[in-house]
């Protein structure tokens, strides 16, 4: 990749989360159109965007989101109340932005005939606004052409210097409680306004809640017209002195579009008056050494509030492995005899810290990879508004446990089958329209939660509705007829509304009426089983759905049961496991062509002998001389039959590779503590060598 | 022999012996040689392909070399070897009776390998090496691997998307 590869592939991941996160605000926004922080974020998003889509050539983008950002600059600054329809065109934009992104990374020539009429509605939307209040504005904006025109005669150094100086004392001495003073200092690279930097609206930005703010640009560095370029910046330094009620953080906020080294805040103290009072000695010094200070202090702050970096999730995968070898040979000095036979106070103590140190590390290292699902679920938002309007069904969205972290990887995949949960819970979940709710004794506006939280070493994400909930007869009716069941099972509650995702259960044709679940969520099962999770239904009649989607904290940690057999030791996911037991010889019964099968609590279980499925060579035994771990898998349950159980531990997962990616019936291995590797089952993939029916007896 | 220059050229090539012959792998493929260690099986796999092993951290396939080239099984001893080679970016280990050199041949050495009928398999000799006194077989490592299973192992997951 080229250097100029690079800072485009940057260019596209930031202008991504950028868009990502318009769509967020929007949707917020509307909820809310009167909250102008929120439109200020938008702002200052689509600014930013607009600064890095021309930088890279994206005209058409550039262009479409300069007449956006003067829309929102508009309201942002008039704070004018929008209508409605400017609101749905505000909201339409985003989309557009986001499908005109997708033409431009694609090089397209054609756009979307929806870029063309919103880019006009915009376009007009801004002369009707501009022409309206054209006195109103005109105003403010000579003025602060006079301003500069004032800053822009003084060219010396020294008058410079002695300006902001002078400004500060001025300032000081309107300064009232709870006021701030900052001096700003700017030292720009010259190809700042393609990074989206813009002087004017800079200054603009910060003076928002400002009380008084004045800036002083050296011109020194300014060439003479022949020679000037208007794509590079030629002001480079500037000090703005800033007399705002805002803290330092929202202050350092302005200065996302700019590098560290480019600029420095420092807040002014008011030493006069600590000075001016019968002050002590001590406190004189310490006001001193706090007038110091700040400039120190304001670096940290400043880098603390913008202390993210990018990583390439396969470094932290690199990282990764090397921890979990680190972990392996700390286990391995920890468990060894040798070392433990040294009777010696200062090794014992070392290994000990060892272990501290390495379980720390792990910790941290696995952390990095966890982010708030907070992202997700303002995803889902957005989600939740389009279905709710296109149904025409009036819902509150009820969000909960935002904070829950999850495995970043994990979430890219977890968003499809959010989104097929939560239109279905719209779509189908809820009552078809108010009336009936208002029969059923319900509030006309729906509910739905969002909820994330913890579980037993798992992460669980549900969908709640308050609708009709799942009828259980026409489910088990549906089921007969389209052959998923043969109706002589005795299932569970759960099991029954298991059948809905299975994949026979969902076809387009489900009747309406039949709470209407089970259109593709088959497809939400087998992503949700990728990511080694399960989905668990709980269901009240007339009372409403839940949509549980049980996750492992990580995809590169399963909590495993390790067993062993012929001489083996293979792990089988803790997750499907229901229990294991050594079986009495009366329950365990071998049918001809059919095999063995074990009689439990009235289920017949097919047994599964890993070695007859592994073809290992071992001398037979037989069922009440091992022992059955019965385990749940997409079939049905069956009792796999091994040696003996080794112990239960977490392992990180390895792939085994392209190589023996064939093999279904094992989905990886993991390295032992002792170096070994064991294998891990893929269990649903686990059958009888003999095919016959083990849903039924 | 020498009439153009790309002839004269030289490349460097790992031996190691099967049995009584030597083979090369051209070096450029080989990642490391480490000592026979701990073997994983895998069940339901050709018999040539011995297991897994941990190196590092990472979960590698380790095929029986001797195996795959139909000759007998031979214990491990403390010449026993295991060559990790990458193969379309990802590591295989081909375990080798013993590593011996790594030799520069020149190009005009090289020469095609015999025929030997349809019955045996000769598609993963890319070319035969004069050494001195010896005759070196140079391994096509893509070939050895490939052959079927890599292929086979594409289709499937073709198949799968």
């Amino acid at each position: 990749m080229t250097k100029q590869e690079q800072v485009k592939a940057i260019f596209i991941e930031e202008a991504g989360e950028i868009i990502e996160k318009l769509d967020i605000n929007i949707i917020r926004f509307e909820e809310n159109a009167s909250d102008f922080d929120l439109l200020n974020e938008i702002f200052r998003g689509v600014h930013t965007l607009k600064g890095n889509a021309n930088a890279f050539g994206f005209t058409r983008l550039g262009e479409f989101v300069h007449h956006f950002e003067d829309v929102l600059d508009y309201y942002r600054s008039t704070k004018e109340e929008i209508e409605t329809i400017n609101l749905e065109l505000i909201v339409n934009s985003v989309d557009i932005i986001k499908e005109v992104m997708v033409y431009e990374l694609e090089a397209l020539p054609d756009l979307p005939q929806s870029y063309e009429v919103c880019l006009d509605s915009i376009k007009s939307l801004i002369a009707t606004k501009k022409g309206k209040v054209f006195e109103t504005k005109v105003a403010p904006l000579s003025e602060s052409l006079n301003d500069l025109a004032s800053e822009f005669g003084l060219g010396c150094v020294v008058q410079y210097e002695d300006d902001i100086t002078q400004c500060i004392d001025a300032m000081q001495q309107e300064q009232e409680p709870g006021m701030c003073l900052y001096r700003i200092k700017l030292t720009l690279d010259t190809d700042s306004y393609k990074r989206g930097f813009d002087h004017i609206i800079f200054i603009g930005l910060l003076g928002e809640k400002a009380k008084k703010i004045e800036s002083f640009f050296n011109l020194e560095t300014v060439p003479t017209l022949d020679t000037l370029s208007v794509n590079e910046n030629y002001i480079q330094d500037m000090t703005i002195v800033l007399l705002t009620t805002n803290s330092l953080d929202e202050v350092a906020e302005n200065f996302d579009f700019l590098f560290d080294h480019e600029y420095t805040i420092k807040v002014i103290e008011q030493n006069h008056e600590v000075l001016q009072e019968e002050v002590q000695q001590e406190i004189n010094v310490v006001a001193k050494v706090l007038s110091k200070t700040p400039s120190i202090d304001t670096n940290i702050l400043v880098n603390s509030a913008k202390s993210t970096i990018r990583i390439d999730t396969f470094k932290l995968d690199e990282l990764f492995d090397s921890v979990g070898e680190l972990v392996i040979a700390q286990n391995f000095i920890a468990q060894n005899e040798k070392i433990s036979a040294i009777e010696d106070e200062s090794i014992r103590r070392t290994i000990e810290t060892l272990s501290k140190i390495t379980k720390r590390i792990q910790d941290r290292v696995m952390s990095l990879r966890m982010v708030a699902i907070r992202d997700t679920f303002d995803k889902m938002k957005r989600v939740v508004r389009d279905t709710s309007k296109k149904t025409l069904k009036e819902l509150h969205l009820n969000v909960l446990g935002e904070d829950t972290e999850i495995d970043k990887t994990m979430i890219d995949s977890l968003s499809d089958p959010l989104i097929h949960i939560i239109r279905n819970a719209i779509d189908h979940g809820l009552e078809a329209d108010a009336d009936e709710r208002i029969a059923a004794g319900k509030s006309v506006e729906g509910n739905l939660t969002l909820r994330a939280y913890h579980k037993s070493g798992n992460i669980v994400i549900s969908v709640s509705d308050d609708g009709r909930g799942i009828n259980k007869e026409k489910v088990l009716k549906k089921a007969i007829e389209r052959g998923v069941i043969s109706g002589d099972e005795n299932l569970s509650d759960s099991q029954i509304f298991g059948l809905i995702m299975q994949p026979g259960f969902s076809t387009a044709d489900v009747v309406s009426d039949l709470s209407g679940r089970g259109v593709g969520l088959d497809v939400v099962k087998t992503s949700i089983e990728k990511l080694r999770g399960k989905i668990e239904i709980d269901s009240k009649e007339g009372e409403g759905t839940t949509f549980s989607m049980v996750l492992p904290l990580t995809l590169a940690i399963i909590d495993g049961m390790l067993v062993q057999t012929a001489g083996e030791i293979y792990i089988i996911p803790t997750l499907s496991v229901v229990e294991s037991f050594r079986p009495e010889r009366e329950i365990v019964h071998a049918l001809k062509e059919k095999g063995e099968f074990v009689s439990l609590r009235g289920q017949h279980l097919p047994i599964i002998r890993l070695s007859d499925i592994f073809s290992l060579k071992t001398k037979h035994i037989e069922p009440w001389e091992g022992i059955l771990v019965c385990v749940e898998t997409e079939t049905g349950r069956i009792a796999i039959m091994v040696d003996e159980l080794v112990g239960r531990q977490q392992v990180v997962i390895k792939p085994l590779g392209k190589v023996m990616a064939k093999l279904k019936e094992i989905s990886g291995g993991a390295i032992l503590g002792s170096g070994d590797i064991a294998l891990i089952l893929n269990v649903d993939e686990l059958r009888p060598i003999q095919e016959g029916s083990h849903a039924g007896n | 022999m020498k009439e153009n220059a790309q002839q004269t050229r030289r490349e460097r090539y790992l031996t190691f012996f099967l049995g009584e012959e030597q083979y090369g792998i051209s070096i450029t493929r080989i990642k490391e040689i480490i000592a026979i260690m701990k073997v994983t099986s895998v069940p339901k796999t050709p018999e040539y392909m011995r297991g897994v092993i941990n190196l590092r951290g990472s979960i590698i396939p380790v095929v029986d070399t001797r195996l795959r080239f139909g000759m007998e099984v031979k214990e491990a001893d403390m010449h026993t070897a295991i060559v990790i080679v990458e193969v379309e970016k990802i590591n295989i280990g081909f375990i080798v009776d013993r590593v011996e050199e790594v030799a520069s041949i020149d190009a005009a050495n090289l020469s095609e390998p015999p025929k030997f009928g349809n019955h045996i398999d000769t598609d993963f000799i890319c070319s035969m090496a004069q050494m001195q006194e010896s005759v070196v077989m140079i391994l096509d490592v893509l070939k050895l691997f490939e052959a079927e299973e890599l292929v086979s192992l594409e289709q499937i997951q073709k198949s799968e998307l």
